[in-house]
């Protein structure tokens, strides 16, 4: 399940991505991994993890700036950043579910994940 | 698997924390949470029938999963001392420590010996944890968040 959010240490972000962490091991039992992804820098993530006590990879999409997020459409030009979207991949590569923030303010919850993993 | 995917926020039960009397708010809160504390003053003094539920973010705020099982611990002695203790802690975020409970404990004159069990207990932990994974399911993805009428009242 990739992640893509805003950006690392804003207020929302690091309230979606603490409420994620409680339900890390509910998504490995699931047989998922979760993981976050934004265009912050790698130190930057790393300091950010360790800030939330976050177990999750996180992803830099970092340089060039936005294209993995541009390539799941989830690039929002006026921001500059991600937008708030998940994405589920099956083992062969293939998305099999996308859910969109309908503003990047908008957490999508953790039992959306859940009903995309039991789907 | 399913336990967590989406369902309704559950109708207040005989085991919630309620108090109070009028329109029901269902409020998922974080003992440690500024913006909850920030609430809390105006939650207890609207005409509301308020049920407290739950929803310690560990990662974000450590001492939250300490904070919510004293509380169970304090409403396992007595249901108002569960409501004083919420109101401590919200008055004082700055005092979280263990010491700090104890003394909470104290003044609440509850049984120190059985409040210190009982907030370890496993009961206890099941019990908070209910509550989260209900907010979960409801899809509440930070605190405070609010129900009125089974939906979400993001407007409070």
């Amino acid at each position: 399940m990739l992640c893509f959010y805003p950006s690392d240490f804003s207020p929302v972000c690091s309230d979606q991505l603490s409420v994620y962490q409680e339900v890390l091991p509910q998504i490995a039992d699931a047989g998922a991994e979760l993981v976050g992804i934004s265009t912050d820098g790698s130190w930057t993530h790393n300091a950010f993890r360790k800030h939330l006590g976050l177990e999750m990879t996180l992803l830099s999409d970092f340089h060039p700036k936005g294209e993995v997020s541009r390539a799941y459409g989830a690039y929002l030009q006026e921001w500059g950043t991600p937008n708030r979207s998940l994405v589920l991949i099956d083992e062969e590569g293939v998305v099999r579910w996308v859910h969109a923030s309908p503003t990047p303010l908008e957490i999508p919850g953790a039992n959306l994940i859940f009903d995309a993993l039991s789907g | 698997m399913g336990e967590l995917t989406s369902e309704a926020v559950p109708p207040i039960g005989d085991d919630d924390h309620v108090v109070g009397e009028g329109p029901e708010t269902i409020a998922y809160l974080d003992l440690a949470c500024p913006h909850c504390a920030a609430a809390w003053t105006r939650l207890r003094a609207e005409p509301i029938r308020l049920c407290f539920r739950h929803f310690p973010i560990a990662s974000k705020r450590p001492r939250s999963p300490a904070l919510h099982a004293a509380a169970e611990a304090a409403a396992a002695q007595a249901e108002d001392a569960f409501w004083r203790l919420v109101d401590s802690l919200y008055a004082d975020l700055g005092h979280q420590d263990d010491p700090h409970l104890w003394h909470r404990a104290e003044e609440l004159g509850l049984d120190l010996a059985r409040f210190e069990a009982d907030r370890r207990s496993d009961a206890v932990v099941a019990r908070v944890r209910r509550d989260f994974e209900s907010g979960i399911r409801a899809g509440v993805a930070g605190t405070p968040a609010y129900f009125g009428d089974g939906r979400p009242d993001s407007a409070r």
